[in-house]
């Protein structure tokens, strides 16, 4: 408790995101332990989606902006240490006429991986110098059309990627254990970013546009900064995903996977916490779904199959956090910041001092700017 | 010189579409500023409604109507049961609920119809074409044109001179206010969502005269190329989203004529590339002028 | 918390022998967790003037708004000639003769002044719009010299003007207005406060909230003074003092002889 109070900043996103992962961590390997294959499995799934939605809501959740376009980046993460990875003889016969660096190259898995953030991160930048400008419906639009414009290039660059076809022949890198220590790693990059001065101001602004837009180039500076390394957290989840499944497609990083991880970007909160939670409760819903949509049956009652079914049920709990929790299950807030407030709120309710203002002044006792500016952030969250 | 007059009148066939569409979505958004996902699955259903009547043997002239009447009820319902329970919510929620609602719809049409596209049997002189010297110019781009140039003349009548009219206009920069001038709210709401349904179904018909296939997934992409246009036009600016649709469709005519071979399939992406080029420049988009009130506020 | 007695006999005709056109009564308006406004009682007689004072944040238009349903009411009762309107809605209730003029002006400043007043008349036939214009271009002469301008480029004295008169269109038996001398030029408050004055002798209810006390006193029949959201003090506007007054505004909670 003392740590995620702490006067340092950086010791409370430490601890914060050391917390979270700790909690990761045991269900993971409880699962590893006394899990069946597929438990193993939906555990992979699970820690690869939570590697990129936490990367979104790096971006989604600092700027209060939606982006549709990260599974764009998840794909060039996918390919980029894909193409690198695979053996030289798979590519010759797949990929014959791609440059020979790729076909010639068979590097390990951490430098395959750093190329495919880079490649995500330098298209982030190029394309964030608009994006980064745009707020709400525009962003939005442009966006979704990133993730459009990302599908059309890989599915066509058929010297590349084989085009619509399947790229196989990954090496299998990702389990369970590979898949904890790159949730780690996200955790300690978005808490740290959340946490710092930038991602405070930004969160603060998140709620103005016109202040925002008011306090100008630090602003924009600050969504840039977000973007490029969320766009590289989703890319290092693409990576995770590929030596997963070990064939990766096109079509894979479409719509229904955007859908999907958008979902959990939403249905969680703003936070990584609400990442967490997202990710968790719509890849068990997602999963019990998925069995119900092939169709099963109990005793003499049989449900055909039902296409469409897991995309009807997810959009309906979608509207349904619209209206009973616009902001998300957690809010904006991260596990170990409610612990904090929920402790402080008990000691001060022992003290004989009963205001209608109480929980806001509290959080300025514990002093230092970057608490008092989250009051701010905490008061517009209110009504 | 004939490629180029040809291609003019594609300009302005595919343009009128994007028009119409986007019209409906800027209508919506300027309004309620909720971006409207589910635009395009307002088109599907009209494509369809078309499908379905067309198989009991409703005659061709008659189909008309119901497309148009198919999208105009569905935009209704939409907003009856969906947008109305989260009214002047912020406009993220806003927009996250149009998406889930938008792929609803698309289960929905799944689950009913199959993922098969569907040919909707369009009668032959949709095919109907004339010469001029060495020019074939097929009628729908010529009706497609025209019927899209009378609907904004309506429209822009319809805005300026009826207090329903005047009232979507008012209501589009201050509710409130429009509101304290004793106008029932649902009367602009539903107003917009009729309007915005009647723009979808007649663009859902000449969409499907071209392509004359619906699946469950049809009304995604020109609900896209109908957001890019608003986007370029400015979000909200019913003047800004005409311009920005014949835009869009001048440099989608102009990409696709210039590049040769197998770059053909980066159309949409360069296209993409350009208009985000131009946001870069005016994010506000090219009419999305900060209004005055605004900047006082 | 001090109420000074009200003058039934005042100048605009006074309290109607106890049924008022417009009663507050125990008026509550919050928004989520902040109360703007608690426990507010207020009276309106028919012809009458009367002004609601307060500084900034006191809670005065949140009461303007709360009448016309525009702000969420978290208590109390609204009576319009008797009748509960509570919670009817806003054009409803400006169907029944209640219209606010709200703080700064709120013309739709991208449509012409001819728009702007035809809106205003929404709830009539065209024919009652017609027949009204030439009245209110007698009151309002710069109306017709502009009258397919762009009402964003009037200046502010003008949309003051454009956004009363737009308001008369719905025939108000009782007008809210919300600080109409709002940021506008000393000159221009005088002839704003003289429409105010001309509009009550035309038979039209007043409820003007102001910061400008010594003009509003001037032309009020009754006060009252809010200060964070409490009624701080009423009465006949003769009896009002500035000084008084200025006491709500600097918050000095002191107790008062009566």
């Amino acid at each position: 408790m003392m740590l995620f109070a702490h006067d340092r900043w950086w010791v409370r996103a430490l601890s914060g995101a050391t917390l979270l992962f700790l909690l990761v961590a045991v269900v993971v390997v409880a699962v590893d332990l006394f899990g069946s294959a597929t438990d193993r499995r939906i555990a992979t799934t699970f820690l690869i989606s939570l590697v990129v939605v936490t990367g979104m809501q790096t971006y989604v959740g600092n700027s209060g902006i939606l982006s549709f376009g990260h599974t764009g980046f998840m794909a060039l993460g996918a390919y980029g240490s894909a193409l690198f990875t695979a053996s030289t003889t798979i590519k010759q016969r797949a990929i014959p006429d791609a440059p020979s660096f790729i076909v010639d190259a068979e590097l390990g898995l951490l430098p395959a991986t750093l190329i495919g953030i880079a490649v995500a991160m330098v298209v982030a930048y190029a394309i964030g110098i608009t994006i980064v400008r745009l707020a709400g419906a525009a962003a939005a639009v442009a966006t979704l059309g990133f993730l459009v414009v990302v599908f059309t290039v890989l599915s066509n660059t058929d010297q590349l990627t084989r085009g619509a076809k399947a790229f196989s022949g990954i090496p299998p890198y990702t389990n369970l254990y590979t898949g904890l220590i790159v949730v780690a790693i996200t955790f300690v990059c978005a808490r740290l970013l959340r946490d710092s001065n930038m991602g405070l101001c930004l969160r603060s602004s998140r709620d103005d546009e016109l202040a925002a837009q008011a306090s100008g180039v630090n602003i924009i500076r600050s969504r840039m900064v977000m973007w490029v390394a969320s766009a590289g957290l989703a890319a290092l989840g693409g990576a995770l995903y590929a030596h997963f499944v070990l064939a990766i497609l096109p079509k894979a990083f479409h719509f229904h996977m955007t859908f999907i991880l958008v979902t959990m970007v939403i249905v969680g909160g703003q936070s990584i916490s609400g990442a967490l939670v997202g990710t968790a409760s719509i890849t068990i819903i997602e999963e019990f779904l998925r069995r119900a949509e092939n169709g099963f049956s109990i005793g003499s009652f049989s449900l055909d199959e039902l296409p469409g079914l897991t995309t009807i049920i997810l959009g309906l709990l979608i509207i349904l956090t619209m209206i009973l929790r616009p902001k998300g299950v957690l809010g904006r807030w991260e596990i170990d910041e409610l612990l904090v407030r929920r402790f402080k709120k008990r000691t001060a309710s022992a003290l004989p001092r009963p205001s209608a203002k109480g929980a806001w002044t509290n959080s300025h006792t514990i002093g230092e700017g970057h608490y008092s500016a989250k009051s701010v952030v905490k008061e517009s969250n209110q009504p | 010189m004939n490629e180029v007059v040809q291609q003019i009148i594609n300009f302005l066939s595919i343009g009128s579409i994007y028009a119409l569409i986007a019209l409906g979505v800027a209508l919506i958004f300027s309004i309620l500023k909720l971006i409207n996902f589910a635009h395009g699955e307002l088109m599907t259903f009209a494509g369809y409604a078309m499908f379905f009547f067309h198989g009991f043997g409703v005659p061709w002239l008659l189909l008309v109507p119901i497309a148009i009447l198919s999208s105009v009820v569905a935009a209704v319902l939409l907003e009856r049961v969906a947008y109305r329970l989260l009214r002047g919510a912020q406009p993220l929620t806003l927009l996250l609920t149009s998406f889930a609602v938008s792929l609803i719809l698309q289960s929905g049409f799944l689950l009913a119809f199959g993922a098969r596209p569907k040919a909707i049997e369009f009668p032959i002189w949709v095919d109907a074409f004339f010469i001029v010297g060495d020019i074939r110019i097929q009628w729908l781009d010529i009706v497609t044109f025209c019927v899209t140039m009378l609907i904004v003349l309506t429209l822009t009548v319809f805005l300026r001179r009826s207090i329903t009219g005047l009232a979507l206009r008012s209501a589009a920069s201050d509710f409130n206010t429009t509101k304290l001038m004793g106008i029932h709210a649902n009367r602009v709401i539903v107003g917009t969502f009729v309007v915005a349904g009647v723009l979808a179904g007649l663009a859902a018909l000449f969409y499907f005269a071209s392509t004359p296939v619906v699946a469950p997934k049809s009304g995604f992409e020109p609900m896209l190329k109908g957001f890019i246009a608003t986007v370029i036009g400015g979000m909200g600016s019913l003047v800004g989203a005409v311009i920005g649709a014949f835009l869009l469709a001048a440099l989608e005519v102009f990409v696709e004529v210039t590049l040769v071979g197998s770059l053909d399939v980066y159309v949409d992406a360069i296209v993409f590339g350009i208009a985000v080029l131009i946001l870069r420049f005016r994010p506000a988009g090219l009419f999305g002028l900060r209004r005055i009130e605004d900047v006082r506020a | 918390m001090q109420r000074l007695s009200v003058k039934e006999d005042s100048s605009g005709g006074g309290g109607n022998g106890g049924t008022w056109l417009l009663e507050l009564d125990g008026l509550g308006v919050k928004y989520g967790p902040i109360e703007a406004v608690k426990d507010f009682s207020l009276e309106v007689g028919a012809g009458e003037i009367v002004t609601l004072l307060g500084s900034n944040g006191a809670g005065k238009s949140s009461t303007l708004n709360a009448i016309v349903g525009l702000a969420p009411k978290s208590g109390g009762r609204v009576l319009f000639d008797g009748q509960d309107i509570t919670s009817d809605q806003t054009d409803r209730i400006v169907k029944k003769g209640i219209t606010l003029v709200p703080e700064g002006r709120r013309v739709f400043s991208d449509l012409t002044v001819e728009e702007n007043l035809r809106l205003g008349g929404a709830t009539r036939t065209r024919q009652d719009f017609a027949a009204m214009l030439p009245e209110i271009f007698d009151l309002f002469p710069v109306l017709n010299s502009r009258y397919s301008a762009l009402a964003g480029l009037l200046s502010g004295g003008e949309q003051q003007q454009l956004a009363i008169g737009r308001a008369l269109f719905s025939h108000p038996k009782v007008l809210l207005l919300d600080e109409p001398s709002l940021g506008l030029a000393p000159i221009v408050v005088a002839s704003v406060f003289d429409i105010v004055e001309r509009l009550r002798d035309r038979g039209v209810t007043i409820l003007l909230v102001e910061q400008n006390v010594e003009r509003a006193l001037a032309i009020a029949d009754r006060g009252y003074v809010l200060a964070s959201g409490r009624l701080e003090m009423s009465g006949g506007s003769e009896d009002l003092s500035a000084a008084e007054i200025e006491e709500a505004y600097l918050g000095i909670h002191t107790e008062r002889p009566s």
